[in-house]
């Protein structure tokens, strides 16, 4: 039904009424010639019937011939829509240019999303983008994606990997940032290890130079804790300057103290707001309401940007940006002494981890606090770990390096 | 006229008996068929000509007799050349 339809609809259809005779021959003699007539309905003396707009002239030269007066009642459909328009040229005109400009702002990138960032901005990306030509306004295949992002990798080295997807309109760029690297002495520069902080030695794991500590012994940070100069008991024998390596593990001590209140600070938003919306017409933005500069003591400031897209992806190139101002207070709420305490051990193991080096075991701890006025009290949180306490050392600056094998100092 | 006489007495047509003989849908032989959807529309492949077209009655020649079709708000919805479509409330359907 909805085929016949449509297929009714691009061949334009007539509905009329015939009066004058027996409608039985009228549509005897219709059919005789091949036309398709629909929706007959009998009148007193007529019918009313609709067919295709291309059978009207045998339509109405079969109705002259045998004597039947036919009056068009409606006219549907593709041509006759397409027969009205005929004449407005200044409409026809626009609908054509409008078009136009739709198929050709279609080959320009209006957009650049970036994904997958975390410590580098996206506006930091941007710019090497923009560096290498690649921003919004560009003609879209005029870029070989692939150069552009090897052009952008060996612009910004904090980037691993970089991908560029155009999707209508649109260019995604996702990216992968580097992880740091450790700070390390390469294995060919001779060096020391030594304590950076101070404890009690526990544990000693020593696979290349000379051991200086022993387990037991109390080390001060930037004492020495394996020496990469190794001395030869045999006379005239040379001293060895070697890379140290090995891992030292200590017991070590921290003690955190901190105040709290037992209070908690919320964020209320008050209900005031204000809103500015721009347009984005293509990389242009046009203000539509003037702004006033922060006209909140405290407020946050929420965007949201709407695409105009054609289907899913297809964006256009225009946005409408709503900046809404919204206004806040704190509040402050009263806190139950046992939540003050968790909020205080967390904050004060959190300011402990920080200190930490990465290879570490928990000894025992202890949280002790004591009031210090109505609202507030005074914690404090001690802490005893066994960790790797060694790092590595190259020798000052006029020490000749060697790959390890022994060389004269 | 004279097929449908010897329909009503029981005679089969030649293009009855072809079709019979070699297993063939009859209606490629001329002979008419008739698809009823419910009680509001029946559809008729095969028929010659309106005899009669009225919101109670409508009446059609076919090769081999004559279909009257009765009820109330009886139109047509589509005809063709060689297929007509009839919608409203079907009451009666007789072969003469």
């Amino acid at each position: 039904m909805i085929f016949d339809r449509l297929a009714n609809f691009f061949r334009g259809s007539l509905r009329i009424r015939v009066e004058g005779g027996s409608v039985e021959k009228f549509l005897n003699i219709c059919t005789y010639h091949g036309m398709e007539i629909r929706n007959v309905h009998k009148l007193e003396n007529g019918a009313v019937l609709q067919f295709s707009w291309m059978d009207w002239k045998e339509v109405r030269r079969i109705a002259k011939d045998n004597d039947y007066q036919c009056t068009i009642i409606t006219k549907r459909g593709l041509p006759v829509t397409a027969g009205r328009m005929k004449k407005r040229y200044f409409f026809i005109a626009g609908l054509l240019c409008c078009g136009l400009f739709f198929a050709a702002s279609a080959q320009f990138i209006w957009a650049i999303e970036v994904n997958g960032n975390e410590t580098i901005s996206a506006e930091e990306i941007l710019e090497d983008l923009e560096s290498v030509g690649f921003k919004e306004g560009v003609y879209k295949n005029k870029f070989d994606l692939a150069l552009l992002k090897e052009e952008v990798l060996l612009r910004n080295d904090k980037l691993a990997w970089i991908w560029v997807d155009i999707v209508g309109n649109k260019a995604v760029v996702n990216v992968k940032e580097k992880s740091p690297i450790p700070e390390m002495v390469p294995d060919d520069v001779p060096c020391d290890i030594i304590a950076q902080k101070m404890g009690i030695i526990q544990k000693k794991v020593v696979k290349n130079g000379r051991s200086m500590i022993e387990v037991g012994d109390t080390v001060f940070p930037g004492d020495l804790l394996v020496a990469g100069t190794i001395d030869s008991e045999t006379e005239g024998v040379p001293t060895r300057l070697v890379h140290a390596s090995g891992e030292v593990y200590a017991r070590t001590w921290y003690e955190k103290t901190g105040e709290f209140t037992l209070t908690k600070e919320y964020k209320v938003y008050t209900g005031r707001e204000q809103k500015y919306c721009r347009l984005k017409l293509y990389g242009y933005e046009i203000p539509l309401s003037r702004k006033e500069s922060n006209p909140y003591a405290h407020f946050d400031v929420v965007t949201e940007k709407k695409d105009l897209k054609v289907g899913e992806d297809h964006y256009l190139g225009i946005s409408l940006i709503i900046e809404t101002v919204r206004e806040y207070e704190f509040v402050e709420v009263p806190m139950s002494l046992e939540d003050a305490l968790e909020k205080a051990q967390n904050a004060l193991r959190a300011e402990i981890e920080k200190e930490l080096s990465l290879t570490y075991e928990e000894v025992k701890s202890d949280f002790t606090y004591e009031m210090a006025g109505e609202d507030t009290i005074v914690a404090k949180l001690k802490g005893e770990f066994i960790e790797q306490i060694g790092i590595t050392q190259p020798f000052e600056s006029g020490v000749i390096e060697n790959n390890g094998d022994g060389e004269d100092l | 006229m004279r097929n449908a006489k010897k329909n009503n007495s029981g005679k089969l047509s030649f293009g009855e008996k072809a079709a019979e003989a070699l297993e063939l849908p009859k209606e490629m032989f001329g002979m008419p068929k008739a698809v009823i959807y419910g009680r509001r529309e029946i559809s008729i492949e095969n028929f010659d000509s309106i005899l009669e077209f009225g919101e109670m009655k409508i009446r059609l020649k076919t090769k081999t007799y004559h279909l009257t079709i009765m009820g109330s708000r009886l139109n047509i919805k589509n005809i063709s050349p060689d297929m007509i479509r009839i919608s409203g409330e079907i009451a009666n359907i007789e072969f003469t």
